[in-house]
């Protein structure tokens, strides 16, 4: 394991972002059109199963202090089966990395770079992400420390340029969701993003104070700003318009004039989007570099991060079917991550306990 | 498709030659061999339109457990 210590602050910032990530582009124009006006309150009850979630994540990490969430798998459940849960988070964390550079991939070529193959943003943002790994911990929450301030900047100017279009008429009738059928349809988002985040696990044991301080208002305010972002694309979009958009976010943006000067702000959005994306998958191929580097007894990242980028590369190239790709989402994903973010957890926990009585017995 | 071999190849040669010059351990040399196979055979997949696709299989095994 790497010697490095971070702060409750940058852990506060890694969480913010982890969540934030690529859901403010992916998330609000599905929820808008299950929800239409009521968009943002899913975020509400969401969000706060995702706290939930992170409280039981955080329990586990209190019963082994100093541990990766790879090391308690292998501490609790033992050489084999621990190890097993712990290939198993690995690869979900590989899975997950090849996801969000997809996700970068379809964006950057169906908005700005039409002619360009996709694997050439693959491999460009995997070489940075790659380098950032291999340096550690410590490097991604400074650089992250360094790039939020810009990410929150541009948001507060988009918010504040947005509004000569907000119209209130379009948030109205307000209050008329079925709860829940609402709920049955939008569970994938407590998949993704917040189960998504017991990647943070991998970082917690370098946290030096205020742990879960610096989760639960990480998740909270990422939470609070993607149910802001979902009102204002409602309001100053209408909900037809917002729901069948791909990235409404990018055709709200592309709609701002100031004067007859300042138009086309929507590379601003991209530099924040490409931030954004970097970060969330470099927390998350790091967890996975890591994490292979801790189940096999490895020191040098180097050689583990290199091929593994070869890994992610190949199968953010296979996951090329978009309408599978949503159908997947609709359809599994809530299920799939409800392994990796409750029922290996409570397992861990439960074994845990278990361990504790018969020593104590 | 051709080029992409002889880039891999060429590049697995050179890193497996620096791990034996720096005296790298059997088990880092294995683990780096077996991902880098790996991520060549997700490309070589992918290249011949035949994606390993994990998430088909988790659907699959999903649809199974009835869940």
């Amino acid at each position: 394991m790497e010697k490095a210590q971070i702060s409750g602050w940058q852990f506060y910032l890694l969480t913010f972002i982890q969540l934030l990530g690529t859901t403010f582009f992916l998330r609000p124009q599905g929820m808008i059109a299950v929800a239409k006006q009521d968009a943002w309150m899913i975020w509400l009850w969401t969000g706060a199963a995702g706290i939930v979630l992170a409280l039981l994540w955080l329990k586990l990490a209190e019963q082994y202090p100093g541990l990766s969430l790879v090391q308690i798998c292998m501490k609790a459940g033992g050489r084999w089966v621990g190890g097993a849960i712990a290939f198993c988070y690995v690869v979900f964390f590989v899975q997950l990395a090849a996801w969000v550079v997809r996700n970068l991939g379809d964006f950057m070529k169906s908005t700005f770079m039409h002619r360009t193959p996709i694997s050439v943003f693959h491999i460009m943002i995997l070489i940075i992400v790659c380098y950032a790994s291999i340096k550690g911990v410590e490097t991604i929450a400074r650089s992250n420390e360094i790039l939020i301030p810009i990410i929150k900047l541009t948001f507060v100017l988009m918010f504040v340029f947005m509004l000569p279009i907000w119209d209130s008429e379009r948030l109205q009738p307000a209050f008329r969701l079925d709860l829940w059928t609402t709920v049955k349809e939008t569970r994938n988002i407590i998949g993704f993003p917040y189960m998504e985040s017991v990647v943070l696990l991998m970082v917690v044991p370098y946290v030096r104070n205020r742990q879960k301080r610096g989760f639960v208002w990480g998740i909270i305010s990422s939470t609070l700003l993607l149910s802001c972002i979902t009102v204002f694309l409602v309001a100053c979009l209408g909900v037809t318009r917002a729901s069948h958009e791909t990235y409404p976010l990018f055709i709200l943006v592309q709609d701002i004039r100031i004067g007859p000067l300042i138009e086309n702000l929507e590379a601003s959005v991209t530099v924040i989007l490409l931030a954004a994306i970097f970060l969330k998958i470099t927390i998350t191929f790091h967890g996975a570099v890591s994490g292979i580097c801790q189940l096999f007894g490895l020191r040098d990242r180097t050689w583990v991060a290199v091929p593994l980028a070869v890994i992610v590369a190949g199968l953010a190239l296979s996951n090329e079917n978009v309408v599978e790709n949503i159908e997947w989402d609709r359809r599994y994903l809530f299920e799939y991550e409800l392994l990796y973010g409750l029922i290996f957890p409570l397992i861990l926990l439960a074994v845990t306990w278990i361990r504790k009585r018969t020593h104590r017995g | 498709m051709i080029l992409f071999n002889v880039i891999f190849f060429v590049s697995f040669a050179i890193a497996v030659g620096l791990m034996l010059r720096l005296k790298k351990r059997p088990n880092e040399i294995a683990v780096f061999v077996t991902l880098a196979l790996l991520g060549f055979v997700v490309w070589i997949l992918a290249l011949l339109e035949r994606p390993f696709k994990i998430s088909l299989w988790i659907g699959w095994v999903i649809d199974r457990t009835g869940l």
